[in-house]
């Protein structure tokens, strides 16, 4: 039986994104969507906190770099993310449980395909944990 | 050998010092084995500093507040001549790059080094109070309660950041004065600068890891300093633990260890792309906390991701704030 896990989506708020957010709402109910308006404005304390706090993943859905309305906006926040990720791991968490996707704000498929990657790995870990 | 660059660094002030200027250094406290900052405010107080085996305190802390005017008085226009040893000089230099210090105003005076004492180690081998020790050739000849007397190696008295030697290199930076041999430094230093540093990180699963991380936070008191004496934690007055009009709540006043996690998580999250790893936080905490473990770990990352080196020049900014279109990500 699987578990409900909380998970948290943080997606920019690009006009066309719409359509995703709603496919995703209606395939995963228990994601929790929080939109923010660039994923260069994402506060990453904030994933740590949610992190240490219990949440089993968070996602942040932002635009590729360089195709971001605030032009670096998404291309500073990739650096950052990537300390977040190594913050995690050094401190015991798996770092696979934090994940920047990026993509074009109308592109429906590709991100499907990555979040259901993502629940997949959330999944693994899970059961790693069991096992151990 | 000592002894003469404790006066050399005597004659050095003498010589440069104007009226007006101010030093930060070190002095003797009435503890043996034990050396608190000190600010000379007149040239007849330069003869009272001390540079010995066991100037552990890193003075680049005391710049940030320089910085915030804290510690000067409102007219001052003079230079401030800071005494350093080559690792604190990097964290000079990294607030020179992170434009917290103003560089026209600062005079770096750099020591050469051989390795700083620990005195809490000391007391540990001695098993209780020191009351007089004496510095022979590579030993501490120690007396301890009753007239017992002791000779230790310095060796194994030494802080961990010096037995390691990674932050012993000096920065690229052209305006500092260097008191001793600086040729003979260079040779001493250059092979221990490419030793490999093993991390628990690299051996340990995640579930066992955050067993050991659990245990060491656990006795945490977050009593805030290593945060106070980092030289990269410079907003103290501006910190998000610290903000009344926050809008999210990090820290509950709670003292379990869930919170002490997430108090270094966020520390080192921001500290580590301009950590120089002095070693500050683990030498001032008071339960003795490792925090090596973690510090070292962020150092080898933006060595391995970015080939940045924090500290190295006066100029370089760090990549976590840099960023200009069309630069390599990651």
């Amino acid at each position: 039986m699987a578990s409900k896990k909380l998970i948290y989506l943080f997606p920019c708020l690009a006009e066309k994104r719409k359509k995703v957010l709603q496919k995703i709402e209606q395939e995963y109910p228990e994601i929790k969507i929080v939109p923010i308006i660039c994923a260069g404005r994402f506060n990453t304390d904030i994933a740590l906190k949610l992190i240490n706090d219990g949440a089993d993943g968070i996602v942040v859905l932002g635009c590729e770099p360089g195709d971001c309305h605030y032009r670096e906006g998404s291309a500073i926040s990739e650096r950052r993310f990537l300390l977040v990720k190594h913050t995690l791991k050094a401190f015991g968490f798996e770092e696979e449980r934090f994940q920047a996707l990026w993509h074009k704000p109308s592109e429906v498929k590709g991100v499907m395909n990555e979040l259901n990657l993502f629940m997949e790995k959330l999944a693994s870990i899970e059961q790693k944990g069991v096992e151990e | 050998m000592k002894k003469q660059i404790e006066k050399n660094i005597k004659s050095l002030l003498h010589s440069i010092w104007k009226s007006g200027d101010m030093a930060i250094s070190w002095t003797k406290t009435s503890i043996p084995g034990k050396r608190t900052p000190f600010f000379i405010k007149n040239k007849n107080q330069i003869d009272q500093l001390v540079f010995d085996t066991f100037c552990a305190v890193s003075l680049a802390t005391y710049l940030t507040e320089f910085n915030r005017k804290e510690i000067l008085p409102e007219d001052f226009k003079g230079k401030l001549h800071i005494t350093c040893k080559p690792c604190d000089a990097r964290s000079v230099m990294q607030l020179f790059s992170d434009m917290q210090v103003s560089e026209e105003l600062v005079n770096l005076i750099v020591i050469q080094c051989d390795g700083i004492a620990d005195e809490s180690k000391l007391t540990k081998i001695m098993s209780g109070y020191v009351s007089n020790i004496e510095e022979e050739n590579d030993r501490f000849i120690c007396k301890g309660i009753g007239g017992t007397e002791k000779s230790v190696p310095i060796r194994d008295c030494w802080l961990d950041k010096c037995s390691d030697g990674k932050n012993c290199d000096l920065p690229y930076y052209y305006g500092y004065y260097f008191v001793g041999n600086e040729t003979e430094y260079r040779k001493r230093i250059s092979n221990l600068l490419h030793t490999k540093t093993d991390l628990v990180q690299d051996t340990m699963s995640p579930k066992e890891l955050k067993k050991l991380v659990n245990k060491e936070l656990s006795s945490c008191i977050r009593c805030n300093a290593c945060r106070n004496v980092c030289p990269a934690c410079f907003c103290s007055d501006r910190c998000v633990f610290e903000q009344p009009k926050v809008n999210v709540k990090y820290l509950d006043s709670e003292d379990a260890s869930k919170n002490n996690i997430l108090y270094h998580m966020i520390r080192f999250n921001h500290v580590a792309p301009n950590c120089t790893g002095c070693g500050e936080c683990e030498r001032a905490c008071p339960m003795s906390i490792p925090l090596s473990m973690f510090y070292k770990y962020f150092n080898r990352l933006m060595w391995e991701e970015f080939e940045y080196k924090p500290g190295k020049t006066n100029s370089e900014r760090q990549k976590l704030l840099s960023y200009h279109l069309g630069e390599d990500l990651v």
